[in-house]
């Protein structure tokens, strides 16, 4: 609901009023029109004694009726059913095309932040691309940011090469939604468009298509990714993440053994220090693996409730996204049959934080309450924090990315208008990097010091907490001892990541508990 | 090639042949009265040339941002500090020629002192510009220093950074003064001699008034005593505190105790292949053949045999703490520079640095000309690549796999770091035609008969 | 035109063994007021000319201190007194931390300040009018030669034998120096127009460039201070809308979660009737409506609801609370008060909270019993 932009008029107040006649538009019109047919309508099947404006209300306040619309049919599986799903059997090469899952069928194409999320297994941003098993890879003889060029009888196409661990041999997918040509200045001729893959018929029908002859053509083109791609056969790097207690996983059966396994190896963290106390509220948030997704819709909420810009697909490439939190997807296992872990990644609040010790202007510091908080003002860009961080989540301003991207176009009228007005719009040459969501933090003391209670820890929501449809985020105040991340603390599963920093992080992770009934786990 | 000069049993004579003191002068002079040769006009085309580059990609990376540069997350730091470390290496030789030799009564210091202090300042000149170049708001380098403001706040003085600030800058200070203190006696030389009015001012002036009295000489003496005496602890804690950067982070590769002593032999080591290099076209181009001789350049490269093999072993002793420490991220970096994407660059460090220094102890490879002038280049390459394996491979794959990534420099980097040597080579060019390249006073002390014959 | 003035009697010398020799010469002979000038530092003239070890260590120990202890407190006041912060977990007075910036000042401090105590205290430089400057005594000097020159205000100085005992002691070229007189004449003048013309100059040539570069230069573009930010800030305009305001109110007809419309606009008696107070008579909830009251309720009817506050006379007198009629009202009723305001009172639906409304009443609650309390509530 949102009152008229610029000069214009809503569809169904145009509608109307050519309805009712000349003069008889006003601002109103729709709301009047609705409310009358609600009134004359499904308010008589309610039969309560209230009034129609209670009803009209509590129907918006609540956002949902109940209607009686109990049916009759039959409802029951029919297992006969089963009968009629065969197997299909393809000749050559098959295309599987799926929509974006992010820009779905191209409707979101022109929304930067929606392009630069990173897919949830390959990271590819900005494109689109044929998913190759590695057999299949090498039968084609191609590789990674190869081009290939697929053909069905309904059309061809060519598309960029990704080899991808653990695809089925002989298919490809690719991603929909992508190659439109006029999006608008972000979603235009981003990727290859495979729709004229599709078979005119079967637009509704299925998306994947046997019998496609394949064939390498010349010339690479580069995929950008926000991770690097190591090689999983490579003794040098592999399974990295496990032997470095990054993501550390176990089996359910393990966990019911003995519930404590993570922690056997009793480790000591001391300071040589006296530590800082903090008596008060502390910050802190909770991860479950074992919900995680790695849906990336953290990031996405992320970055629309802070400001979080919009670099582009070279930029990416070079490294230089700007996303406050990422989803790290590790592999294990080997490329036919890959283990894959996610974990969300974002900056960990450490008590002992390196990043700060280093900042020579003190553009980086501690609030009483345990944040890690980061004054742009203050901030020249040394970017030795980031240099120094153990987690590598803080994100530069190399450029002015508002001004850099599509000409400018995010600080352009209207699309300025998206930006949280309670979250300083950085510019280039500034440090940046999650922050608790610290203004949602001081909404919430806000209230609470003006209602005169006690600041609740579980009261303030993270944007990515919010976002998260697997509530795999916690956040709250770990002083609290009654609260659910202070029970995550403590949890048998929970451990921190790199704890042999001692950094001391704020971001408890529990570790993944894989249902696989072995204990062959790596 | 003198059979008397390769005697090692005795010490060589600092000015070679019996010039006499009047004579000095209008050696070391002369390239202060004459218009210069069209060799030094060709040759301050060329660096000012590299200097216009590299002013050029300042002035676009000022306009538009740090992304022109290589860096990217992880790697936030690439060619600057890299060049900010090579420079300030560089200038360590001068500091050490100048102050250390001083203090341990090298005579054979005189003839390339002056020079080498030159190459001191304008090398942290060309350091300095990294640290201002390489903060992603250049125009905020003030908030670096503690200055009362408006906002009540100081700086971070657990900062390394902060430490750099006060260390670099005490170093470019330090190392002017006790240029310029040295320079006071030779300006008044070049006053009492010159024939022009214009000169002469200029030289009055920053003579301020100097008359060789001996009561100030005295005076100064003592205070020349003194400032060496303070320049040797600063140079060595300017390039330990720069170690610090490194030393004090947590980044595996970074973190390691070695790094102080370890930087600063590497720092003696490029710079004295550096102040090598010049002295090698110097001492031709002035006809200063019996002042910077072949001896000059002789101790020159035994100094980088040993500082050389300090660094060498600083090389491997990394290695084996990374094996023996037990630590799996640090051993993992060393594999990783080793073995890694950026082998290349740890093979040419290795052998730039360790094995072809190790050619000079050939006593014919010390003496000879072109050979000593190849190595000095290949050290200061390799020298610069260790500041590159250093700085850019820790950072590129630490701790998280997910985030390690790859560094890859522009052209705007490269065409910086071209008009650092620019900018160093034509103050260079500059310096030897307004500055006497030699100390007269000092060196006018050691020639025959320049001191009483009854001690 | 006034007679030269002599300043002194100079003599040069070949090689550094004869000026020692002279230089010990001619303190035996008992002068003081005599100099030695040399183009560098001669082994053993100090001893020669008898003159005491220099006392620069002394300032330089001094001056390092000052800079030791200086840098040392001033780190100790910023990270302890004036702006303490929390860096890293550390504790605010990181001494360690201190070493390296202590030990750059001591330095700095140490060797800046001793050459510029050399240079100005020792030398009195810079002084270029010295009587013995742009001789051609000087002028060997600075090439090749020796020199002594003994001043004529020498307590022992008497023209011939000064000549005399420089010829025996084999100088040679014994010239006298004489001041020069236009120094003499005129000094130093601070008031001279040209030099008050450059002060004035250089004094708006730096405040220009100050103004330029820290006013106008930095704050352009590409230098960015974020202060323009690329947001709807509050209070700020926006074309977006027609009324051209940023800010925007809920549109018409909306309800948000949490703030169902108030329903009996002008029907106090139904609101009497059908609104119930949420809210429980907990301590908390009365200490609120208590400090509600205070801030909205009291300027009117007095701290204790009696009509009797400070205004009365001022207005037409709001009416106490503890009437009969008041106290049997249903909460609804006063809800429905303080929600639409009533004869001169106005609505303070904008400005009191719904919850907070209810806390008030049950505030009022216990005025009202407090001030008609019952036998039993003394118990």
């Amino acid at each position: 609901m949102i009152a008229p932009l610029y000069d214009t008029r809503q569809k169904e107040a145009v509608l109307l009023s050519w309805i009712q006649g000349k003069d008889s538009y006003k601002e109103t019109i729709y709301h009047e029109y609705l409310m009358a047919h609600w009134e004359k309508t499904l308010f008589p099947s309610f039969n309560t004694r209230t009034e129609f404006k209670t009803f009209w209300y509590s129907a918006l306040h609540d956002g949902v009726i109940t209607l009686d619309e109990r049916g009759n049919g039959d409802y029951r599986f029919k297992g006969e059913a089963l009968a009629s799903v065969v197997p299909a059997s393809f000749q050559g090469y098959v295309v599987g095309l799926t929509q974006s899952y992010y820009i779905g069928d191209g409707a979101f194409a022109n929304n930067g932040w929606l392009q630069e999320l990173p897919h949830p297994i390959s990271k590819v941003v900005w494109d689109n691309y044929a998913s190759l098993s590695t057999k299949t890879a090498k039968d084609l003889g191609v590789d990674m940011n190869d081009r290939i060029e697929i053909t069905l009888p309904q059309g061809k196409q060519i598309v960029p090469v990704f080899i991808q661990p653990g695809q089925a041999d002989g298919y490809i997918s690719i991603e929909l939604g992508y190659g439109r040509t006029n999006a608008g200045p972000i979603g235009s001729d981003v990727g290859v468009d495979v729709n004229v893959l599709l078979p005119k018929s079967s637009l509704t029908g299925s998306r994947i298509l046997g019998g496609a002859t394949v064939a390498k053509v010349a010339g690479t083109y580069v995929l950008s990714t926000t991770q690097e791609h190591h090689s999983l056969d490579d003794t040098f790097v592999k399974d990295l993440h496990l032997k470095r207690e990054v993501v550390r996983e176990g089996t359910l059966l393990q966990y019911e053994k003995d519930p404590n396994f993570l922690h056997h190896e009793k480790r000591e963290l001391f300071s040589i220090h006296t530590e800082v106390e903090y008596k008060g509220v502390k910050w802190a948030m909770a991860i479950d693996l074992n919900k995680c997704i790695g849906c990336n819709a953290c990031v996405a909420g992320c970055n629309v409730e802070n400001n979080v810009p919009v670099v582009g697909k070279e930029q990416v490439a070079k490294g230089r996204e700007m996303q406050w939190i990422r989803i790290d997807r590790y592999y294990s296992g080997t490329a036919d049959a890959p283990v894959a872990s996610h974990q969300p990644m974002l900056c960990q609040h450490c008590d002992q934080a390196p990043c700060e010790n280093v900042c020579p202007v003190v553009a980086t510091n501690h609030s009483p309450d345990g944040l890690n908080q980061m004054v742009y003002n203050r901030c020249v860009g040394t970017k030795y924090c980031s240099n120094n961080c153990p987690y590598k989540v803080r994100r530069f301003n190399f450029f002015n990315w508002r001004d850099h991207v599509a000409e400018g176009y995010y600080e352009q009228e209207p699309v300025n208008l998206m930006h949280n007005p309670e979250v300083t719009v950085r510019s280039r040459g500034v440090m940046e990097k999650c922050t608790f969501c610290v203004q949602r933090i001081m909404e919430v003391r806000e209230r609470a010091v003006e209602q005169g209670i006690p600041l609740k820890g579980s009261d303030v929501k993270t944007a990515c907490q919010d976002a998260c449809p697997a509530t795999a985020i916690v956040f709250g105040d770990m002083n609290d001892p009654d609260s659910e991340v202070a029970a995550y603390r403590k949890h048998n599963l929970g451990y921190h990541v790199l704890e042999e920093t001692n950094a001391r992080p704020n971001v408890t992770y529990l570790a993944k508990l894989r249902n696989i009934h072995s204990e062959n786990l790596t | 090639m003198s059979t008397a000069a390769t005697d090692y049993t005795r010490e060589f004579p600092v000015v070679e042949g019996r010039p006499k003191a009047a004579e000095l002068d209008a050696t070391i002079a002369a390239p202060l009265d004459q218009f210069p040769s069209r060799v030094w006009w060709i040759a301050i085309s060329i660096t000012l040339s590299f200097l216009s580059i590299g002013a050029f990609c300042i002035g676009m990376t000022l306009y538009e941002g740090l992304g022109l540069w290589g860096v990217n997350q992880p790697v936030s730091w690439g060619f600057d500090i890299v060049n900010f470390v090579f420079w300030i290496g560089i200038g360590h030789a001068g500091t050490l020629i100048s102050a250390i030799l001083f203090l341990l009564r090298q005579r054979w210091r005189t003839g390339i002192a002056r020079f080498a202090e030159a190459m001191t300042i304008f090398a942290v000149m060309c350091a300095g510009l990294f640290p201002l170049l390489h903060t992603g708001r250049q125009w905020l380098p003030m908030y670096l220093t503690p200055y009362p403001n408006q906002h009540g706040l100081w700086v971070n003085f657990t900062s390394p950074l902060v430490w750099d600030v006060f260390a670099v800058s005490t170093y470019f200070i330090v190392s002017a003064v006790f240029w310029y203190v040295g320079l006071i006696p030779d300006l008044a030389t070049l006053r009492d001699r010159t024939t022009s009015k214009i000169k002469k001012t200029i030289y009055s002036v920053f003579s301020l008034g100097w008359r060789h009295s001996n009561r100030h000489w005295q005076h100064y003496e003592r205070a020349y005593l003194i400032l060496a005496g303070f320049a040797t602890p600063l140079v060595l804690s300017v390039h330990t505190i720069v170690s610090f950067d490194f030393a004090v982070s947590v980044i595996p590769g970074w973190h390691t105790t070695v790094f102080p002593p370890y930087f600063v032999a590497g720092a003696v080591f490029s710079g004295f292949a550096m102040v090598q290099n010049v002295l090698i076209f110097v001492r031709q181009a002035f006809n200063l053949k019996h002042i910077i001789t072949l001896d000059h350049l002789e101790k020159m490269n035994k100094v980088m045999i040993v500082t050389g093999s300090m660094v060498g072993y600083a090389y491997a002793m990394e290695l084996f703490i990374a094996w023996y420490g037990g630590n799996q991220f640090e051993r993992f970096v060393f594999l990783n520079r080793a073995l890694g994407p950026y082998a290349w660059a740890y093979w040419t460090m290795v052998s730039c640095n360790v094995i072809f220094p190790q050619l000079f102890w050939f006593k014919k490879i010390r003496r000879s000309i072109p050979a000593m002038f190849a190595i000095g280049i290949l050290v200061n390459i390799g020298m610069w690549f260790e500041r590159f394996v250093i700085v850019v491979t820790s950072l590129s794959r630490d701790f998280l796999p997910s985030s390690w990534g790859h560094y890859t420099p522009t052209l705007y980097d490269a065409g910086i770091l071209l008009g650092s040597f620019g900018l160093f080579f034509t103050l260079i060019l500059i310096f030897v035609r307004v500055l006497p390249v030699v100390s007269i006073s000092e060196v006018k002390g050691v020639i025959e008969g320049g001191q009483p014959s009854h001690r | 035109m006034k007679e030269k003035q002599q300043f002194s009697l100079t003599a040069l010398f070949d090689t550094p063994d004869e000026i020692i020799r002279a230089a010990h010469e001619t303190r035996s002979a008992g002068y003081t007021r005599y100099d030695v000038h040399t183009p560098y530092p001669v082994h053993g003239m100090d001893k020669a000319m008898g003159l005491r070890q220099s006392r620069l260590g002394i300032f330089v120990l001094i001056f390092g201190l000052f800079g030791a202890v200086s840098s040392v407190l001033f780190m100790t006041w910023v990270t302890l007194v004036d702006y303490p912060l929390v860096i890293g977990g550390k504790p605010f007075w990181s001494w360690p931390a201190f070493v390296p910036v202590a030990f750059e000042i001591t330095v700095l401090m140490a060797s800046v300040l001793l050459v510029v105590t050399m240079i100005v205290l020792y030398f009195k430089f810079p002084n270029i009018s010295h009587p013995l400057h742009d001789t051609p005594y000087m002028k060997r000097i600075s090439s090749d030669k020796f020199g002594i020159s003994i001043q004529v205000d020498d307590p022992k100085f008497n023209e011939r034998e000064v000549r005399e005992f420089l010829y025996k002691i084999g100088g040679k070229e014994i010239t006298p120096v004489y001041f020069d007189l236009e120094d003499l004449d005129h000094g130093q003048t601070m008031f001279d127009p040209k030099f008050l013309g450059v002060l004035a100059l250089t004094a708006i040539l730096v405040s220009g460039a100050t103004y330029a570069v820290f006013n106008q230069l930095m704050f352009m573009e590409p230098f960015s201070w974020m202060s323009t930010q690329a947001k709807q800030k509050a209070q700020r305009p926006s074309d977006l809308f027609k009324d051209g305001i940023g800010m925007r109110p809920p549109v018409e007809g909306t309800v948000a979660r949490g703030f169902l419309p108030y329903l009996f606009k002008g029907k106090p008696d139904e609101a009497g009737k059908n609104l119930v107070n949420p809210l429980f008579a907990t301590k908390e909830v009365i200490e609120r409506g208590k400090a509600t009251y205070l801030t909205y309720c009291s300027p009117c009817h007095g701290n204790f609801a009696r009509g009797d506050s400070r205004l009365r006379g001022q207005f037409p007198n709001p009416p106490t609370l503890h009437s009969d009629k008041v106290r049997n009202w249903p909460d609804g009723s006063i809800y429905h008060v303080i929600t639409e305001g009533q004869n001169v009172m106005p609505a303070y639906a904008s400005q009191i909270s719904r919850d907070d409304r209810w806390a008030i009443i049950h505030y009022l609650r216990v005025l009202q019993r407090a001030h008609n309390a019952k036998e039993s509530d003394l118990k």
